[in-house]
């Protein structure tokens, strides 16, 4: 699987090969979800399981801080090192991604499902329904999300739900979007014709025709938005206006590293390798299921 | 025209829809009967209108104008609730089988789906329905019920599409050229599918097509549009034997069988169908009339009756110019 996966990739890049042979290589390319998704996965899972095994691990108190081992480095009890209070940084990474994955996993879940609704009406009934939908979308994106993100968590205060709600209204735009040009391309196919033809009701259709074949492409979808929620959240922190201290979060190790940057440049090094990382696999995975499952790939 | 036992009756039916802000007629005025167990052909080029009858006998979408009666009943009158429960008995096959399926369902709740909209509730009862439906469109049931129309090939996929119109046991099937997207050797299996089942099921059949050797041996009656009206209707034999409009004479000089032209038969049909945003004064045909005169300009030719059950709208029918 590896080997094939490389060989084809190398034919892509090689630009004196056989043409057959790198046409056969693209399109067995398109079947396989290649090497660099099962990495991807890999790291997300790795990251998952470490969050969540926070639990039960005896994982060190991310909170303690240890004044006889400030800013160390890698070593035996503080495997990555401590930061500038002596706070184990292995188990603020672990702790920091627990909340990065919290708002990763459920605000897109929110957006997609007002999102959906939303995208499908306008794209089957199109007409009144979608010049209502586009208006109220243009206005979700003509706000700055940075500053109403911080007016709502200022003054509904800086918990979890609030931050998945605030995050979660930036996702509805896109998954609109997306399920809106996937629904006009469906609504046109005969299927829904015949559906209407045997009396199916609007909501009939919308559910039981459509909704599957505009599901797939919007999942897919999800795991982008993924990445966007984590670098908004990433953001807030960052900016003093997400969960409170002393609560580890990436953004937050980020901006308390800047201090100490010439001191211990690896208090801000490690969140950001670790948000880069995981921004990057959910983008990669994103994408390849996104051609994976894109229409006109599909139908052929 | 005679009504007496029509099943379906179109009266003045035109069809408009906007493009870019400006109103066009697709369909304008046109008036047919379809008798009770009777199979009517739609023929004519891609554009002319053909499609557009049979979305908007089904009312989807329903016509501008005009009257479209069936079993009785004025479809425009009836209500929502109303047109659901005729639905059923109004059927349409697509042209692209595999496009009329919805790729994420399995074949049984596909076919099976007419029934749930019918409300029945009974799932054995369903899956006796379906089973017996697929048999008699020649799908084998149990191999077919729990896979998804990609796992099929296009003929068998319009086997299913025929299986779903006939589930709720329809009177009327429209047939939105069934056979167009399939190969030559399929086609002939299913027109000689719908004819079974035509018999089987007592149906009655619109059998749009641009292929006129197919709709030959199907049709008991053809009917030939041209840019949104017909111009000539007559039974199949009469029609493939002595045209009487040059259109129809061009269009049988298409057809590749020798045999099958006519001694009337004039040139193959040059040039294009012209846009009916802007359609030609008078005859919509002379333009492309190699018998094309003044008055065909000036006066538009009423589709009128030229001999008992012929109808042609042109002002030089070829059956008179012969004679």
């Amino acid at each position: 699987m590896a080997n094939g996966t490389s060989s084809s990739l190398f034919a892509r890049l090689w630009p004196f090969g056989n043409r057959e042979e790198i046409v056969s290589a693209r399109i067995e390319d398109q079947r396989r979800l290649g090497v660099i998704f099962w990495l991807a996965t890999s790291w997300i899972l790795l990251i998952l399981a470490a969050t969540i095994s926070t639990n039960f691990l005896p994982f060190l108190d991310p909170l303690e801080q240890d004044y006889a081992a400030v800013n160390e480095r890698w070593g035996a009890q503080y495997w990555v090192g401590t930061d500038h209070l002596g706070r184990d940084m292995f188990s603020r990474l672990i702790h920091g991604a627990g909340i990065s994955f919290r708002v990763a996993f459920t605000s897109p879940f929110i957006g997609m499902a007002i999102g959906l609704t939303l995208g499908m009406c306008a794209g089957y009934f199109r007409g009144k329904v979608d010049s209502g939908v586009s208006i109220l979308i243009d206005s979700i994106l003509a706000f700055p999300n940075i500053v109403l993100a911080i007016a709502v968590l200022f003054f509904a205060g800086p918990t979890i739900i609030n931050l998945v709600l605030v995050i979660a209204f930036y996702t509805i735009p896109q998954f609109t979007r997306v399920a809106r040009a996937n629904t006009l391309l469906y609504a046109q196919r005969e299927f829904v014709v015949a559906a209407r033809a045997q009396g199916a009701s609007h909501l009939r259709i919308l559910l039981r025709e459509l909704l599957p074949n505009v599901m797939v492409p919007v999942a897919a979808y999800s795991l982008l938005v993924m990445s966007f929620t984590i670098v908004l959240e990433g953001t807030l922190s960052f900016l003093g206006v997400g969960i409170p201290p002393p609560t580890p979060t990436w953004g937050r190790m980020i901006s308390e590293g800047l201090d100490e940057l010439s001191e211990n440049p690896f208090i801000s090094m490690y969140p950001s390798l670790f948000m880069f990382l995981t921004i990057l696999s959910l983008n990669l995975m994103g994408d390849r299921l996104r051609t994976m499952t894109d229409v006109k790939a599909s139908s052929l | 025209m005679n009504a007496l036992n029509a099943l379906l009756s179109i009266e003045d039916m035109t069809v408009e829809y906007t493009n870019q802000g400006q109103r066009f007629a697709a369909i304008s005025d046109i008036t047919i009967d379809i008798a009770e167990g009777e199979t009517l052909g739609l023929v004519g080029e891609s554009g002319c209108g053909k499609s557009t009858t049979g979305r908007a006998i089904i009312q989807l979408p329903a016509p501008t104008m005009g009257k479209v009666t069936f079993e009785g009943r004025d479809l425009s009158e009836l209500n929502h609730e109303e047109m659901r429960q005729v639905r059923r008995r109004l059927q349409i096959i697509f042209q692209d089988p595999v496009s009329s399926l919805n790729p994420r369902r399995k074949v049984k709740d596909i076919v099976a789906e007419p029934l749930v909209i019918a409300g029945m509730k009974d799932a054995t009862e369903r899956e006796r329905r379906v089973r017996e439906v697929l048999e008699a469109v020649g799908v084998d049931p149990d191999t077919a019920m729990d896979r998804r129309p990609h796992q099929f090939s296009g003929g068998q996929c319009q086997r299913i599409c025929i299986a779903r119109a006939l589930i709720m046991e329809p009177k009327l099937i429209v047939c939105d050229e069934p056979v167009s997207a399939l190969d030559v050797s399929v086609q002939a299996q299913i027109l000689n599918l719908l004819e079974d089942m035509k018999e089987r099921y007592g149906l009655t059949l619109l059998f749009i097509s641009h292929d006129l050797a197919v709709v030959k041996n199907i049709s008991d009656r053809v009917a030939v549009m041209y840019l949104g009206k017909f111009c000539e209707l007559a039974d199949s034999a009469r029609i493939y034997e002595a045209p009487a409009h040059p259109y129809t004479a061009g269009l049988m000089a298409t057809i590749p069988d020798l045999s099958t032209i006519g001694a009337d038969a004039g040139p193959a049909l040059i040039g294009e169908i012209p846009s009916p945003l802007n359609p030609p004064s008078g005859c919509r045909f002379r333009t492309r009339c190699p018998h094309a005169q003044e008055r065909c300009a000036a006066e538009e030719p009423e589709f009128r009756q030229i001999e008992s059950g012929h109808h042609v709208a042109c002002h030089f029918p070829l059956t008179e110019q012969g004679s």
